[in-house]
């Protein structure tokens, strides 16, 4: 095995700054041990990155960045493109999210020309999670027209077919790759849509039916990731992949391509016939219970309240739509997609509201509850591989392009994607990232950081009704209401005014009931 | 004179070269590389178990010679170990090495017991600072990033967070300082510093000298 494989980064790969070691938790036995077995499996997890991104798949794309507002700029071209130098450290989000998805047990999309990379970067995951290349490679499920369900899931045997009284009679020969942690489905575009179905309950319910049997396809230990490969993300493909299962998938990742001055790499393994999954070092690979500890981990990641707060306000753009119902609750996007209706006409309609200024314009529809779970997930995901203590709202930030992709669908028809912005039409990771980052501006313009009324109201019934006596109950109504007459004198409505409204309308229910029950008792 | 951070507990302790004996097992080339790792004083580390070693000629057992290095190291600055250099020490009492664990903190055999109770209800308690009197200075923390310390800016307004914990206002970062009778860590506060309601540590105080890159730990008089 050649040596210059086996190098990983040196200890800390992200400086923890600390003066005089740990404060606590260090045993007698910790003294003997030397720091190579001692390492935290986020160091271990960033030194998996390190040696992805600069020994397997030469990544030179630093595009996550994480201290937009102190990295340096410079303007190229004369059509308003810009470099920027960050000070913090940046990654390559063609790896990164990929092994974020090992870690926290997601489904990630590579897309992307062929060569890419998109292939050895999944197997690389596979070998990650202990499995051999030859294993990993075997497992594989290569996306052809052909592909079957029988091919994807196995075969019932013959002599049972023959000899069965029942389908319970019938034995199924499972395909062993069902069970394994990294599942990977290269170009998955060019599976038949009666096959992507089946993918699909793997992925949505974690088991897969055949002949009325069921095999449930989570790992006897350790986490399930899976790895999607296509090379159109737009619908193109052998078959148009079905919706269900493009929801499902938590990440969406574009490949980069080869930068040239890196030619050098290309040309020793040419020379040497190597090929990166032969050769991870065994020191970067997670053993399932470290898989389980590490998402564990993650999990416990905090999200602060002031972060959260600035991401219900940018998720709550996006529902409400003025002229999409009658009923004030049923102006929302999806009341008129679900009907038929044109959303982009329905939201043109709307010549009260300011279209610059009302973000949820820019968009076909709202978000669903998984894509606000898997954005909370991968923000803490990169939280925790950065070595931080809680989500920073550039954790979120960072996320957003890539969670966001292909779930929050643009509006075509906005003027956002004209005059001088038309690149954002096929750029939609840029576009993600600029409708966050306006989303944030308002939050700061609006004083929303200083004051937040309804959150405040929130907090108050968060506290519990057991108690409160009637003038009490009678008070916070009348805030209510009084909150509610302050919108509706604006007299325009936008997406963030809804999810406050509707949350309004809430509390007042519950107090009223409240007070009901209070006078009948 | 350019002041240094250290702990006033070590003021007069030697620190002379020691050869360290072979015990089978444990690696103490690693432990002292540990030590310094951890921020510890290898010349200290050295120096207690040294001293550990040859008072107790019975300390040969794996598991006590590891013991009376988490004392060591704990004495040399690692406050990592302070809670399994307490249990490692009452350990050693147990196996009747007194006089071992003694020479490892630098004090005599009999005392022993009485520093352990004494640290468990206080973190910065030494016997022979009981009855001073006084206040005095336990420890310096922190310094100038050109120096070797942690800071670039003064260390400002200091805020109790808890047990033997501080927040201190460095510019416009919060630092954590995390102190006991040995030694000290300093690191960058999370964002949400938790516990800042606590009482700390009765009777002693960290301060900050305009004049200095450096957090003063003080006793105050009694």
């Amino acid at each position: 095995m050649s040596d210059r494989w086996q190098k990983t980064s040196a200890s800390p790969t992200v400086p923890h700054v600390q003066h005089g070691g740990p404060r606590d938790g260090l045993t007698a036995a910790d003294l003997f041990r030397s720091p190579d077995e001692t390492v935290e499996l986020d160091e271990k997890l960033r030194r998996t990155y390190f040696w992805l991104v600069n020994k397997a798949v030469i990544s030179p794309f630093y595009d996550v960045e994480f201290d937009a507002a102190k990295a340096n700029r410079f303007p190229l071209g004369d059509a308003g493109a810009e470099i920027t130098l960050p000070t913090q450290p940046a990654y390559s989000s063609n790896v990164l999210l990929p092994l974020l998805t090992f870690a926290v047990g997601g489904k990630c999309l590579m897309i992307g020309g062929p060569g890419r990379g998109k292939t050895t970067l999944a197997v690389l995951m596979g070998v990650l999670s202990g499995a051999t290349p030859e294993d990993v490679r075997r497992h594989l499920q290569q996306g052809q027209p052909q592909l079957t369900v029988s091919d994807l899931v196995g075969l019932p045997l013959p002599r049972d077919l023959v000899a069965a009284g029942s389908l319970a009679e019938i034995t199924i020969a499972w395909k062993s790759w069902l069970t394994r942690c990294v599942k990977i489905v290269d170009e998955y575009n060019r599976i038949p849509t009666k096959t992507q179905s089946a993918l699909l309950t793997m992925v949505a319910e974690g088991y897969v039916e055949s002949h009325d049997q069921l095999r449930r396809t989570a790992p006897e230990k350790g986490v399930e990731s899976w790895f999607f490969t296509a090379n159109d993300d737009s619908g193109g493909g052998t078959f148009q992949v079905i919706q269900a299962l493009k929801d499902r998938l938590d990440v969406t990742v574009q490949a980069f391509g080869f930068n040239g001055r890196f030619f050098d790499e290309l040309v020793t393994r040419v020379e040497a016939g190597e090929r990166p999954e032969e050769h991870v070092p065994s020191s970067l690979v997670f053993s399932p219970d470290e898989q389980s500890t590490m998402l564990a981990a993650i999990r416990a990641v905090p999200l602060p309240a002031d972060v959260r707060r600035k991401l219900e306000y940018f998720t709550g753009q996006f529902e409400f739509v003025q002229h999409g119902g009658r009923r004030f609750e049923y102006r929302t996007k999806d009341v008129v997609a679900t009907a038929g209706g044109d959303v982009s006409a329905v939201i043109d309609a709307n010549s009260g509201a300011d279209l610059v200024v009302d973000l949820g314009a820019q968009t076909l529809n709202g978000l669903s509850v998984r894509a606000l779970q898997t954005l909370i997930l991968y923000a803490k995901a990169s939280a925790w591989f950065r070595g931080a203590s809680s989500v920073g709202l550039d954790d979120v930030r960072a996320m957003v392009p890539f969670v966001l992709r292909g779930k929050l669908l643009p509006n075509p028809q906005h003027p956002r994607f004209e005059a001088g912005d038309k690149e954002l039409a096929h750029d939609p990771a840029s576009w993600l990232v600029d409708l966050f980052d306006t989303a944030m501006k308002q939050f700061v313009a609006l004083g929303l950081d200083a004051a937040d009324p309804v959150g405040d109201l929130l907090a108050e019934l968060g506290g519990g009704l057991d108690g409160l006596d009637r003038l009490t109950v009678s008070q916070r109504l009348t805030r209510i209401e009084s909150e509610v007459g302050r919108i509706s004198k604006v007299g325009k409505i936008y997406g963030r005014d809804y999810d406050d409204l509707v949350a309004l309308k809430y509390l007042h229910q519950r107090y009223s009931n409240y007070l009901h029950w209070l006078e009948g008792s | 004179m350019i002041r240094r951070p250290g702990h006033s507990v070590n003021a007069s302790v030697a620190r002379e070269p020691v050869s360290l004996p072979a015990v089978t097992g444990l690696d103490l080339d690693l432990a002292v590389a540990n030590v310094a790792r951890w921020g510890g004083d290898t010349g200290l580390f050295g120096t207690s178990l040294g001293a550990g070693l040859a008072a107790g000629s019975r300390v040969r057992e794996t598991a006590a010679v590891q013991d009376l290095a988490a004392v060591a190291a704990w004495r040399a600055g690692v406050i990592g170990l302070r809670t399994d250099a307490l249990r490692a020490a009452s350990s050693c009492l147990d196996a009747g090495l007194a006089d071992a664990v003694g020479a490892t903190l630098g004090m005599p055999g009999a005392d022993v017991s009485g520093f352990i109770e004494g640290q468990r209800t206080d973190r910065f308690f030494w016997p022979a600072w009981q009855r001073l009197g006084r206040a005095y200075l336990i420890a310096r923390i922190g310094g100038f990033a050109g120096l070797g310390g942690p800071w670039l800016a003064h260390p400002g307004d200091v805020i109790s967070a808890g047990e033997g914990r501080w927040l201190v206002e460095v510019g416009e970062e919060l630092w954590a300082v995390d102190a006991d009778l040995f030694g000290h860590s300093v690191s960058l506060a999370g964002d949400d510093p938790a516990d800042t309601d606590d009482p700390g540590t009765t009777g002693v105080r960290v301060v900050s000298v305009p004049t200095s890159y450096l957090l003063e730990v003080v006793r105050e008089a009694a």
